[in-house]
């Protein structure tokens, strides 16, 4: 008796809750899955991390600010590493990434960080001289280099992963029995 | 001529298939995760209710189950541990639903134990029956027992796996099965239905 069948043969008995059926589980696994929400919790992240950064590069470069202004860039920080924090959170415990996620993830985190990076080039050439335009240029560095680290640590396990699947399936191959080549 | 290994090797061969499909699920193949649920989906929901027994809450439990199996599966690092992976998270999902009703025996009757019979899937009146004789008597079992039996017999695991996954040296697993076999032997003697 297939799980489906005994789902339906539960219910028809009138039992007090309906068991999961294998589709159902199968939906909950596709919806659990979905690649849309993961990329939107990474998309937050990033700009949690990138707003905390300028906000950060702002308040510790720029001399003379008023105070209302000090205050003001760090209640950003605190909202920019709130929204981190929480969007890190989904990430590690709700969305997990598995590791194609990782690989797009990282792939975005690399555009996120390059663009950064031209607007702190760009920053720093318009207000020569600036602490903030050299320590954002920077900031963006540190960010680029550890997407594209990240992303090679990723295609890395996935290739080790591939490794094993064929190997795996060679080794299943050559287990099979000759009782089971005669069936 | 018939090999002596044939269990061995078949326990091998399953050991490389569970690896083989997780490694696929980490990968993020879909047809991976169709199998997944396909293969699995009958022995989690037979294993909650077995140690649940009747609870409204089943059905929850069992999505919790595939929600943290899901959410877990990226940061296995021994696929070929699967087996008494999965079970384990199947077992602490159902350890937070056990806290809240403590582990008292669940007095089922013939009526609901007949209703439970189709989660086993019997193929015959005859087997129904027992079935039906040996669920009610397994629900009033301890639950430590009648997890260590569900695992051993129906779930088909050995000692060393049931051992990983409640977390428990292979020694109490062993005293918990010759306690639950004893307990069941006295109840289905008392109740005049012994073999």
């Amino acid at each position: 008796m297939t799980n489906d069948e005994t789902n339906d043969t539960a219910n028809k008995k009138g039992a007090p809750s309906a068991l999961p059926s294998t589709a159902t589980i199968r939906s909950l696994v596709n919806t659990e899955l979905g690649l849309p929400s993961r990329l939107g919790h990474v998309l937050l992240l990033l700009v949690a991390m990138l707003a905390t950064m300028v906000f950060g590069v702002l308040l510790f470069t720029e001399a003379d600010l008023p105070l209302r202004t000090r205050v003001a860039f760090v209640i950003g920080i605190g909202i920019g590493l709130a929204w981190s924090v929480f969007a890190s959170w989904v990430l590690s415990r709700k969305r997990v990434l598995y590791l194609r996620h990782h690989v797009i993830a990282a792939r975005l985190a690399i555009g996120v960080s390059c663009v950064a990076l031209i607007g702190a080039v760009v920053l720093a050439q318009t207000v020569h001289g600036a602490p903030f335009g050299q320590a954002a240029v920077w900031s963006a560095v540190i960010m680029l280099l550890i997407a594209m680290a990240m992303h090679r640590r990723a295609k890395r396990r996935i290739s080790d992963l591939e490794s094993r699947r064929a190997a795996l399936t060679i080794a299943l191959q050559q287990s099979t029995t000759p009782s089971d080549l005669s069936a | 001529m018939p090999s002596d290994n044939a269990p061995n090797q078949n326990a091998t061969r399953l050991q490389l298939a569970d690896e083989l499909l997780v490694v696929r699920c980490q990968l993020g193949e879909p047809a991976a995760f169709d199998e997944l649920v396909e293969q699995w989906s009958g022995p989690i929901l037979r294993y909650a209710g077995h140690v649940l027994g009747q609870d409204d809450r089943l059905a929850d439990v069992v999505q919790d189950i595939w929600l943290r199996v899901l959410r877990g599966l990226p940061h296995l690092r021994e696929p070929a541990r699967f087996r008494a992976w999965i079970f384990g998270v199947a077992r602490r999902s159902l350890m937070d639903v056990m806290r809240q009703r403590y582990a008292e025996p669940v007095s089922v009757d013939i009526d609901e134990a007949n209703e439970s019979s189709t989660i086993a899937g019997s193929d015959s009146p005859f087997d129904a029956d027992l079935v039906i004789q040996m669920q009610h008597h397994l629900q009033l079992l301890p639950v430590h027992e009648r997890e260590a039996l569900d695992l051993f017999y129906i779930q088909e695991l050995d000692q060393a796996q049931i051992a990983e996954i409640l977390g428990v040296p292979v020694g109490t697993v062993k005293s918990r099965l010759f306690r639950a076999r004893k307990l069941l032997r006295r109840a289905l003697a008392d109740s005049g239905e012994a073999p």
